[in-house]
């Protein structure tokens, strides 16, 4: 004989099940296949699925609404804890029990009992799952409809809900059960724990939820007329490109929105006298990290690096300009006009190395060059060449003093 | 709390629920609110709170001379920022196929947003149309997504929306939306910009006109 009890049995066949149920439940049915076959049978003999339309099946309301509340489903219209027929129930259960007593039938008694005790905790639990529901519902603010319409229906359908359930928690004779339920210690206790003691906030939660739902009714009136607002407006702007809104800064009472304080730039500076302040700031201090700019070149360790002296290129000075320079300097302190070959010839030492056109073309160009800023007289001894018309022969250049 | 509060009202930001939620919630304290004010008032600013109760912000005590100028630059700011926050708040009402107008604390799904405008030449046109709004609109690749980015970049520099889930690339609209919604009231109701009749229930219907 096993040892697993009913709901284990039930509870290992449902795990086997697990894929076919969760498809069945995301996709609101189930269409019987080779693969999925065996687990819908399974499902129907244990009552958990019935058949739907063309070979497909749903899960059981009672199923899919265990699974809503324990997955916090969004509903668009979540079923509502008939929570009046639970009270109903237990009425006539504890009516049942006391006939029992009376009889003396002893093990219909107990039955009773067992019943009752499930009852009390099938209303504290409704109760609680309905809190659960609406407190979602108002969290979101109906947030599974989109429209101001259908938000404003579901809030009327919740409020007309909560506001039932308000009455039957204040109105419900709960003094009678009390009272009958008195001669079983273990019954008693269940009623004032579980149900009798929580009744008080169970109704100042719902009165709290009805007063959002009354607000969001308020609100939703509000929310449209802002759409209407906002879809006006842009109407108005689509209409006309050009508008703008008029100056209304400059009227003699301007709109509480154009006084919005101006935006200062606020920055604060650590008083670094303050003793309080040394360790926050001696901390500061070293987390600052060094600066990438700065760049620190260590000689390596164990090595003697020769210092380098720093290399000074001298650039000669070409032979023509010094005796171009030369030339020039003497003429310029001379009174008498100096023949440029002469002073080729008298100073071999500088002219050697040029000959003797390349000297006189040179003195040309230095002239036309720095005529203007040189302190010289120049001259060109010259005559038209007799073939190439437009070209003259230079013979030599003369030069002297400026002014001569 | 009055040392947090201050700074950021002093530097023009506007204290809500979806930018700063527990100075928002402290502010719901009367004696702070009043903390608050007493020390404003000695530079001649005062805490206003939106229509709605959505926002707290710094505005002058009294709009005198000395104040016309500030004032002339929010009347400029808020010409600069009116045609692009109606048309942002109509292409999120558009895009998530809604007629609910946006409220302050309300999410921004931009993934979803990208969607729908991808998908819908209209909606696409309508984000085309933010760059003939002025530069700062303008992306520099003609994709949904940069020039949707660049709007959504410039509202947040504008304080409408922040970035508040990045993981799931979501927005919140800011408390400032309130101040908005005060500012077009008013001019709707000043400037003789007719208001439109009520609808149909049906979204579908009216976005068919």
């Amino acid at each position: 004989m096993s040892n697993h009890t009913a709901v284990e049995i039930l509870l290992s066949r449902l795990f086997k099940c697990a894929g076919t149920v969760s498809t069945t439940y995301y996709n609101t049915r189930v269409v019987k296949t080779d693969e999925n076959a065996s687990n819908i049978e399974l499902l129907r003999q244990i009552r958990l699925l019935s058949p739907d339309i063309r070979d497909t099946f749903q899960l059981r309301s009672s199923f899919r609404q265990f699974l809503n509340t324990a997955l916090s489903t969004e509903r668009l219209f979540a079923i509502g804890a008939n929570v009046g027929g639970y009270f109903a129930r237990l009425e006539k259960l504890v009516a049942e029990h006391s006939l029992a007593i009376q009889d003396g039938r002893d093990v219909a008694a107990e039955q009773y009992e067992m019943e009752i005790r499930e009852a009390i905790s099938d209303i504290a639990d409704s109760i609680d799952d309905e809190l659960t529901i609406l407190h979602a519902m108002v969290a979101t603010k109906f947030a599974a409809v989109s429209t101001i319409a259908e938000k404003r229906r579901q809030n009327l359908h919740y409020q007309d809900r909560t506001s039932k359930l308000v009455n039957l928690l204040e109105n419900f004779h709960f003094a009678d059960f009390s009272d009958q339920l008195s001669g079983n210690e273990d019954l008693a206790l269940s009623f004032h724990a579980l149900l009798e003691d929580r009744i008080p906030t169970f109704r100042e939660k719902l009165k709290a939820v009805l007063q959002q739902l009354q607000q969001y009714l308020f609100e939703f009136r509000k929310i449209e007329d802002q759409a209407r607002l906002v879809r006006s407006f842009a109407l108005h702007l689509n209409r006309n490109p050009d508008w703008t809104p008029k100056n209304w800064d400059e009227t003699a009472t301007p709109p509480e929105w154009v006084g919005l304080a101006a935006p200062m730039e606020l920055a604060n500076h650590p008083d670094v006298a303050q003793p309080d302040s040394e360790d926050v700031l001696r901390e500061i201090a070293a987390n600052i990290p060094a600066s990438a700019d700065m760049r620190i070149e260590r000689r390596p360790a164990g090595q003697l690096v020769e210092e380098t002296t720093e290399t000074v290129v001298v650039v000669a000075q070409s032979p023509l300009k010094k005796a171009v320079r030369a030339f020039f300097m003497e003429a310029a302190e001379s009174p008498e006009w100096i023949s440029a070959r002469r002073w080729w010839i008298e100073h071999p030492s500088m002219t050697s190395s040029i000959g003797e056109d390349v000297w006189l073309l040179r003195l040309v160009s230095e002239d036309e060059r720095e005529r203007r800023t040189g302190s010289w007289s120049f001259r060109r001894v010259e005559h038209v060449h007799s073939v190439f018309d437009g070209n003259v022969l230079i013979h030599d250049v003369l030069a002297a003093r400026k002014g001569l | 709390m009055l040392d947090q509060v201050v700074p950021k009202l002093l530097e023009g930001e506007f204290i809500c629920e979806a930018t700063a939620p527990s100075l928002f919630r402290a502010l719901a304290d009367e004696a702070l609110r009043s903390e608050v004010d007493a020390f404003l008032g000695k530079i001649k600013r005062r805490l206003t709170i939106t229509p709605n109760g959505q926002a707290y912000y710094a505005s002058w005590v009294k709009v005198g001379k000395e104040q016309r100028a500030e004032a002339k630059r929010v009347m400029v700011s808020i010409k600069q920022t009116i045609r692009p926050v109606i048309q942002f708040i109509e292409l999120c009402m558009d895009s998530l196929k809604t007629d609910v107008a946006p409220s302050p604390g309300d999410r921004i799904d931009y993934p979803a947003i990208l969607k729908s405008v991808t998908e819908n030449p209209h909606l696409l046109e309508k984000l085309r149309e933010f760059a003939t709004l002025g530069k700062e609109f303008a992306a520099n690749e003609a994709s949904s997504n940069a020039m949707l980015g660049k709007v959504f970049q410039q509202l947040e520099k504008a304080g409408y929306i922040v970035f508040a889930y990045p993981e799931q690339e979501a927005w919140r609209f800011t408390g400032k939306l309130d101040y908005y919604y005060q500012v077009i009231t008013f001019l709707m109701e000043n400037e003789g910009i007719q208001q439109q009749d009520e609808k149909d229930d049906d979204p579908e219907t009216g976005r068919l006109f």
